[in-house]
């Protein structure tokens, strides 16, 4: 039904302009000047272009930013989704209470699509047009390498993860989950 | 500006898979990789007054202990300085690779 609220609002703004020209009128003592001239209509039709295209210009350049911005959050979830299964397979190889081949070689596979897809999100940041402090970016660099530190450094593969570097991991991960969660936020607000 | 006078390629020299740190931990360990091939390789490279240049792609990936016991084991036998002047790394698969490596022989000696 929204041509029978559009003909509402036709109707709403002829009824509202009557009311207001009539009272103007009738209260203020206004004077219309029935002539108009050449330059008036001149100006008139340069103050529409004027604002046709004013309305034109801002209606792309947000759609552009919209564009980006869904962008960057896609690559941003990305990074995340890794990041999850990243985690997934150390809980349960920590739960095995040793680091089979196989998982040892997902561990490390995994790590790595999450610095690729960090990577991505990093040339992506400095392509668009929308500012991100580049310290973000650095920051979740930073608890990356910390990160892989924890997962594969030490005593990796040849021995169990101990319960401290569960707690380390735990640790990293809460920093790092809400750093990605807080870029989303960041960049929608932009 | 010096050339490259030495090359290592990880995967067709050393294995696909590189392991853990030690080699009484496993296989294809960092120290091994040290012993036979980065250190070596690097001397020689130096005394030629050149570079060295390892081609990192084609494995499984790295684990941090595997990286630490070989490049934090090279910066702990020749000055740091001179290893970043002197190594060039390429990686292709693993994005941040060559930084992570850096990090590791810029910090060998902190500990």
């Amino acid at each position: 039904m929204t041509w029978l609220k559009g003909v509402f609002c036709v109707l709403g703004g002829l009824v509202a302009g009557f009311l207001v020209g009539h009272f103007s009128r009738a209260f203020l003592s206004l004077d219309l000047k029935k002539e108009v001239s050449v330059a008036d209509i001149f100006n008139f039709l340069t103050a529409v272009v004027i604002a046709l295209l004013l309305q034109n210009i801002v209606q792309k350049r947000y759609s552009n930013e919209r564009i980006e911005k869904d962008l960057l959050i896609e690559n941003i979830k990305e990074v995340i989704l890794v990041f999850k299964d990243t985690r997934t397979l150390f809980i349960s190889v920590y739960n095995m209470k040793r680091i089979p081949l196989d998982d040892s070689k997902a561990i490390m596979g995994l790590l790595r699509n999450l610095a690729n897809s960090l990577r991505s999100l990093e040339v992506c940041l400095k392509e668009c047009s929308i500012e991100v402090e580049t310290t973000r970016l650095e920051e979740l660099k930073r608890l990356y390498f910390e990160y892989k530190r924890i997962l594969t450094g030490g005593t990796f593969p040849s021995k169990p993860y101990s319960g401290e570097i569960f707690n380390e991991e735990e640790t990293i991960y809460s920093e790092l989950y809400s750093k990605l969660q807080l870029l989303i936020f960041n960049v929608n607000r932009k | 500006m010096s050339e490259i006078k030495r090359r290592i390629n990880v995967a067709e020299e050393f294995s696909e898979t590189p392991g853990p740190r030690s080699p009484d931990e496993g296989q294809f360990s960092g120290l091994e990789f040290l012993e036979k091939f980065l250190s070596p390789r690097f001397r020689e490279a130096r005394e030629e007054r050149g570079k060295l240049y390892i081609d990192l792609d084609g494995t499984e990936g790295y684990a941090t202990s595997f990286l630490e016991a070989a490049f934090g084991g090279l910066a702990r036998q020749f000055e740091p300085e001179d290893i970043l002047k002197n190594l060039i790394m390429k990686s292709d698969d693993e994005d941040y690779l060559v930084e992570e490596i850096r990090k590791y022989i810029s910090e060998a000696r902190k500990k």
